[in-house]
């Protein structure tokens, strides 16, 4: 009944409803279980069977959704997983209960019955154990990841405008300190200019319209960033642009 | 009958063998929990790459013996645990008694299962039961496919990886399949990854990384779980079936191809628990309807997944049912596997109908390089690549190298006594026929190895082949023995040396199946796979998406190629999705009017170019992709003046600079409204 909520919820809300959205797939792949077989299974086979289901069917949902007229969104594929889920509870209501095989009740005569003492502390606690080494573990990996040093960098690039009105200059800071910067826009008919640009702090981005060109002047623009990092170093870019008239 | 014959067993089984087996196993007894064990030792085999990692990421040494300790405490301990005696003594003269000497895999399954349910009461408390075998196996395949979520924890940075998150936003962008691929065309023709993923995105709103890690883990339990079950079916021992999956877990692709997010990582699961539950059914005489169920919506979501898997599992089905049918007396016994074997063809027939055939003359491709320089190099026309050849002041250590060969080794010595074991030993079943002649593939497997462009194919070929190698080789290592003669009976017994070589196996096939720089992060490096994913390449990717747009036509390496395709969502022109010979354009001295040509004829709007790629070789064999010069054979960087010719040429607009990264508007150069 929660697989039919969820999924109701999906198509009626037509996005998504956080991770219980997940658990569709699963309650689908049980229910065709159900629908299909009276049968218990062991663990490793229900394991198996639940979850390899629910892959291919999310695999299925996502084909039949894709070619439907509106597409795959939250809508198509909650409304395929609620028709999917819908049927095989139809189907388990419909078929006959099967013959349940009555499972032997203990040990044949002659055998002792196995083990099947509680869970122990010690276990508990080498589990505990083994998952705080392992989350220490991807901890270490991650931290290596997110502080791995990379050179640094500035980007400085030129684009036409959208609205038509020239071309954008920008500079955008990469480095991990704030940088000072000036553009020298040379124009070979024209002269020469500089663009001021604010300290930029690290991940910080400066644009700026650019003049329009004057009428026949049709030689390239040669623009160059000169920054200064915080550690004295300098940084040098240059552009090459066409003039936007 | 039945009953009284297990009763009479029982009786006997009373009078003292229960009583010698378990004093034999106490003296190895277990003295913790296997599962906390291997929790434990997993655990800590994780913090140890997880410390290789970090130390790998700074350079630093020690980085590669930290990876090793760590697989051989994760890998070492679960095989110990997986080598823990069962009550094989008990197990063996129920068997005997109840059954007489045929194996698991021929019995009818009411008397596999009270044997089992015999075994299974009659338990020591030195055995492992079936459960905790099944539980170190899950454990290690998680814990190895952690082992590569943590080389990066926060994105994919596999090439591969790219290829399918440019998929994947296609179908979210679009909501609809078959969007044009630019960097790897065919994985929009086989979407059934990104359709899961859509369905799962859409319905949960969780980003694609953690989604995708989530998917590619639970089909990888998955797929230990089918091998293990399969094993189990074969072997009639959960001890054999968990050797028989460490071994499959040795296969080359399980550490870093396999858990990569990638079709094949969802193909491969879904291929074995098809075959599961092909396997199953059978064994019910085509009397359950939840194997049908299962294998129905697997092997339909199959096709639409990946070509090679269902091909292969087609081939094997197929196979299997021909032995079946001319062994077994006809279509009585083998229909249900025949009716697998078609529903297979069928579903990846209709769906190349559905998506189209360039994946036949993508395939033909593949294995036609690989194949066409195999006899070549057999005829003399061509030499064969040498083997852990050292590329751009990356080198494989001779340790490792020696671990590769003697696992190889192993593998290939190993194959006469376990075919023969299972082939000689007893009647073996229809299934045990085609795995042995699956495993004599092989040795044709390892001969691709020697050819430049079948070694992928070779590579992509052993997670196949192990299968039947694992479940074979088990089988011979600590499965039953009904008669003893005969030279192939011979096998190694001690437990510390099993255990010695599963860990061979898996080491070596980790060696085989990816270099240490392709297995551990580090510093940036020119064209080297993941290492070559740094900030400066991912800004570019943003800005290109945000100031240029999407689906823009442009030329870029390999690397940058990966990110602008896919975070950037841009359309790469290369040799392989429109067999122009773009890298040409980048690494030529000087723009010839080919490359003029090339510009024209893929309508080409900017150049990206990388001028690292002038500072040294490619780690990978390529800078942008096999079809470029000297692709393969690079020993020198490209040249400066090559990377720099751009600023020279009239027309061309220099539109962005990160000091490593210039972009080029080129369309001056080829009539579009750039200059």
């Amino acid at each position: 009944m929660a697989g039919l909520v969820i999924a109701l919820a999906q198509t009626i809300l037509g996005e998504s409803v956080g991770p219980a959205g997940l658990l569709v797939l699963p309650i689908i792949a049980i229910a065709i279980v159900r629908a299909t077989t009276a049968r218990s299974m062991a663990w490793p086979e229900a394991t198996l069977v639940v979850i390899a289901l629910s892959l291919a069917i999310a695999v299925l949902v996502g084909f039949v959704a894709a070619l439907a007229p509106r597409g795959l969104s939250a809508t198509t594929t909650g409304a395929l997983e609620f028709v999917l889920l819908a049927a095989a509870l139809a189907v388990r209501l419909w078929r006959p209960p099967a013959p349940v095989t009555p499972r032997p009740q203990g040990p044949p005569p002659g055998i002792s019955a196995p083990r099947t003492g509680g869970i122990s502390a010690r276990a508990v606690g080498l589990t505990l154990a083994g998952i705080l080494l392992g989350g220490a573990g991807f901890g270490v990996a991650a931290y290596g990841a997110q502080t791995q040093a990379y050179a640094g960098y500035v980007q400085f690039f030129a684009v036409p405008a959208s609205s038509g009105s020239g071309d954008v200059v920008g500079v955008s800071n990469g480095l991990a300190d704030s940088i000072q910067c000036r553009v020298s826009l040379v124009r070979p008919q024209a002269g020469t200019s500089e663009l001021r640009v604010p300290d930029l702090p690290a991940g910080g981005t400066w644009t700026n319209a650019l003049p329009h060109a004057n009428a026949g002047e049709t030689v390239l623009w040669k623009l160059t960033l000169s920054c200064t990092a915080a550690d004295g170093s300098s940084i040098t870019r240059s552009l090459t642009i066409a003039p936007a008239a | 009958m039945t009953a009284v014959r297990s009763r009479g067993a029982l009786g006997r089984l009373r009078a003292g063998a229960p009583a010698r087996a378990a004093r034999s196993e106490r003296v190895i007894a277990l003295r913790v929990p296997a599962v906390p064990a291997a929790v434990l030792s997993g655990g800590l085999g994780l913090l140890l790459i997880g410390l290789a990692d970090l130390v790998s990421r700074r350079a630093g040494p020690f980085a590669l013996p930290l990876f090793w300790a760590g697989v051989v405490v994760m890998v070492g301990v679960a095989g110990w645990l997986l080598l823990a005696p069962a009550p094989s003594r008990v197990r063996r003269q129920v068997r005997t008694v109840l059954v007489g000497p045929r194996s698991a895999a021929w019995l009818p399954r009411t008397r596999s299962t009270e044997t089992a349910s015999v075994v299974g009461a009659d338990r020591s408390r030195t055995a492992l039961s079936r459960a905790e075998r099944v539980a170190v196996v899950v454990l290690v395949a998680i814990g190895l496919y952690a082992v590569k979520v943590m080389t990066s924890p926060t994105a994919f940075v596999l090439p591969d990886e790219f290829s399918h998150l440019r998929t994947l936003e296609d179908i979210l962008r679009s909501g609809h399949l078959f969007s044009e691929n630019p960097l790897l065309p065919i994985s929009s023709i086989y979407p059934g990854l990104e359709a899961a993923m859509a369905t799962l995105t859409v319905g949960s709103g969780i980003a694609a990384f953690p989604l995708g890690v989530i998917l590619i883990a639970a089909a990888r339990i998955v797929g230990v779980l089918a091998v293990f079950l399969i094993a189990e079916g074969v072997i009639g021992s959960a001890r054999g079936a968990g050797v028989a999956s460490l071994i499959y877990m040795a296969n080359p692709s399980f550490l870093m191809f396999d858990s990569a997010f990638s079709y094949e990582s969802l193909a491969l699961p879904l291929a074995l628990v098809a075959l599961w539950a092909t396997f199953a059914w059978q064994r019910r005489r085509g009397r359950s309807l939840l194997h049908v169920a299962v294998l129905v919506i697997v092997i339909a979501a199959l096709a639409a997944t990946h070509h090679v898997t269902t091909l292969a599992l087609a081939g094997f089905l197929a196979v299997w049912a021909i032995v079946a049918t001319i062994r077994d007396g006809g279509l009585r016994a083998s229909w249900p596997v025949a009716a697998a074997a078609a529903w297979t063809v069928l579903c990846g027939v209709a769906w190349l109908v559905v998506a189209g055939t360039a994946a036949i003359s993508y395939l033909s491709f593949v294995f036609g390089v690989g194949f066409g320089q195999v006899l070549a190099i057999l005829a003399g026309t061509d030499e064969a690549k040498r083997l852990f050849a050292p590329s751009a002041g990356f080198s494989t250590p001779l340790p490792e190298e020696a671990v590769a060969y003697l696992a190889t080794g192993l593998v290939v010595l190993a194959g006469p006594f376990a075919l023969l074991h299972a082939l000689r030993s007893h009647r073996p079943s229809s299934f045990v026929v085609a795995l042995a002649l699956a495993a004599l593939l092989y040795p044709a497997a390892l001969a691709l190895r020697f050819t430049a462009g079948g070694s992928e194919v070779s590579q992509r070929a052993t997670e196949f082949l192990f299968l039947p190698i694992g479940i074979l080789g088990a089988d011979w290592l600590v499965g039953f023995r009904f008669r003893r003669h005969g030279w192939w009976h011979w096998r190694p017994t001690a437990r510390p040396v099993v255990l010695a070589v599963l860990v061979i196996l898996v080491a070596g096939g980790i060696v085989v199946g990816s270099s240490p720089a392709g297995r551990l992060p580090g510093p940036y490096h020119v064209a080297a796979e993941m290492r070559s994913i740094e900030p400066e390449g991912r800004a570019l990717a943003s800005w290109a998406l945000e100031l240029l747009g999407p689906d823009q036509r442009l030329i870029a390496d390999r690397t940058n190629a990966k990110l602008l395709g896919s975070a950037g969502l841009e359309d790469p022109v290369m040799a392989a999705n429109s067999h122009l010979g773009t890298a040409w354009v980048v690494m030529d001295t000087k723009l010839s009017e080919a490359d003029l040509a090339t510009l024209r004829d893929g309508h080409i709007d900017y150049v990206v170019v990388d001028l690292r790629l002038a500072q040294a070789p490619p780690v990978y064999p390529y800078y942008f992709e096999q079809s470029e010069p000297d692709g393969g054979s690079h020993t020198t960087p490209v040249p400066l003046v090559s990377l720099q010719k751009f600023d020279s040429l009239p027309g061309v607009l220099r539109i962005y600079d990160s000091g490593n990264i210039i972009v080029y508007d080129v369309r001056g150069l080829t009539g579009g409204s750039g200059g």
